[in-house]
């Protein structure tokens, strides 16, 4: 049985020095990353020197002094979207830098209540809570380790319940990148070339995982 | 610092708990509510979610981060946006490049990314290409045609194929420099060839 997300959403974030004002969607048009209609067309939430946002119909964009995040819940532009990003910082090579996130957040339907805590109690048994606490729920769990490819930085996968989707189950798989010590100035450029690298393999790895954790729980192959 | 106060709420539930309610209040106050101090909260905001310093007047004044350790650690933003209207449900995707253009059609070579099938060719009509996005349609060209079920909130659906082109912008000064540097290598390198061709 393939499991299909009711949402999916991908996002790309850095982490650094950031001029929220230049990031408007005139901008953007004005070199060739979005289309001059998409622009026109766009939901400008605010546009200040702190703080930029906006919307497409396919793009979210959030910019402040210190974070960049590019996110969207359409997987038919995940590409997209990882161009807006290339193209964006292929232009701003000079932008300090100093992480880069890949996230891929899902929403599964467990189909039941009963499923949808039988993933809870698999992800984090109440055994040893039962003397301590009152009918113990999960409601967020955060696993982190080193990335597994060997490059500096971390991962991270949330499991919580969804709290947009009936006995629907939120994973959220993030890869942080961090510069190279020593190569602090070349942070923006390392970022742009592992990102195209990498955006294909960390969108279904994310997937595998999140599908490793849910399917035998929805299968009724877990306890 | 001042910031957005967020309700929490004990609730008692079995291994999840539901918190969907909470969810809603959470949304409204990031709307709506006056400026706390983040001390009275129940639950700590991740050091990376947004908040929003409402004024008096309930007027956004500004949009600022907590920036305690530089980290991607996941925060709740993400369940906790409100769904889309709709969600596009992919069944296939293909990269394609541009061969030719012949009047109202445009040939080209397809990879399927959905299934890592092999590439084959493919004559496709301009007119499933955007307004928008026409300027782009020349040889050589990128573009990203999904297939896929559009799934509203309303439980309609529409199947739906859509080509979006490519765009990345005008060349950095380091990718020129790393296409001079590998064009140097590979001079090199056929010279060298040459040099050693000529001696057999």
């Amino acid at each position: 049985m393939e499991l299909k997300p009711v949402a999916d959403i991908a996002h790309a974030v850095l982490l650094g020095s950031f001029n929220p004002a230049i990031f408007q969607p005139a901008w953007f048009a004005s070199k060739e990353i979005l289309s001059e209609e998409q622009a026109k067309a766009a939901n400008i939430e605010v546009i200040h020197p702190e703080v930029a946002q906006f919307k497409t119909d396919w793009l979210q964009l959030s910019v402040t002094r210190n974070r960049f995040t590019a996110m969207t819940s359409d997987p038919s532009c995940r590409i997209a979207l990882r161009d807006f990003v290339i193209g964006t910082f292929g232009l701003l090579e000079h932008t300090p830098t100093t992480h880069m996130g890949l996230n891929r957040a899902m929403h599964f339907d467990m189909m039941d209540a009963e499923r949808w805590h039988r993933l809870g109690h698999r992800l984090a048994p109440k055994e040893p809570w039962k003397d301590l606490v009152t009918n113990p729920g999960l409601r967020t769990l955060l696993m982190e380790s080193p990335r597994r490819d060997g490059l500096l930085g971390r991962e991270y996968v949330r499991v919580e319940p969804s709290q947009t989707h009936p006995h629907t189950a939120f994973v959220e798989v993030t890869k942080e990148l961090h510069a190279v010590p020593g190569q602090e100035a070349n942070a923006t450029p390392y970022f742009v070339e592992r990102l195209g690298a990498d955006w294909a393999d960390v969108m279904e790895d994310a997937y595998k995982l999140a599908s490793t954790l849910v399917l035998p729980v929805l299968h009724g192959d877990a306890p | 610092m001042t910031a957005v106060a967020v309700a929490d709420a004990q609730q008692v539930g079995d291994a999840f708990v539901d918190t969907r309610n909470i969810a809603v209040q959470r949304a409204e106050h990031l709307a709506l509510i006056g400026s706390t101090d983040t001390a009275s909260i129940g639950q700590p905001l991740s050091p990376s979610q947004l908040l929003l310093q409402v004024g008096q007047e309930g007027r956004a004044i500004r949009l600022f981060e907590r920036t305690d350790r530089p980290t991607m650690v996941p925060g709740q933003g993400h369940n906790l946006a409100r769904p889309e209207p709709y969600h596009f449900d992919l069944l296939q995707q293909w990269e394609g490049i541009v061969q030719s253009i012949e009047g109202e059609t445009f040939t080209v070579v397809l990879h399927d990314l959905t299934h890592d099938a092999l590439e084959h060719e493919a004559t496709l009509p301009v007119e499933e290409v955007s307004p928008a996005d026409r300027k782009l349609l020349k040889p050589g060209a990128v573009f990203y045609w999904s297939i896929g079920y559009k799934r509203h909130l309303s439980g309609q659906q529409e199947r739906v194929s859509a080509i979006r082109m490519r765009r990345l912008p005008g060349w950095s000064r380091r990718d020129v420099e790393a296409v001079e540097r590998r064009a140097a290598e590979l001079e090199h390198l056929i010279g060298g060839q040459a040099s050693d061709s000529s001696q057999g």
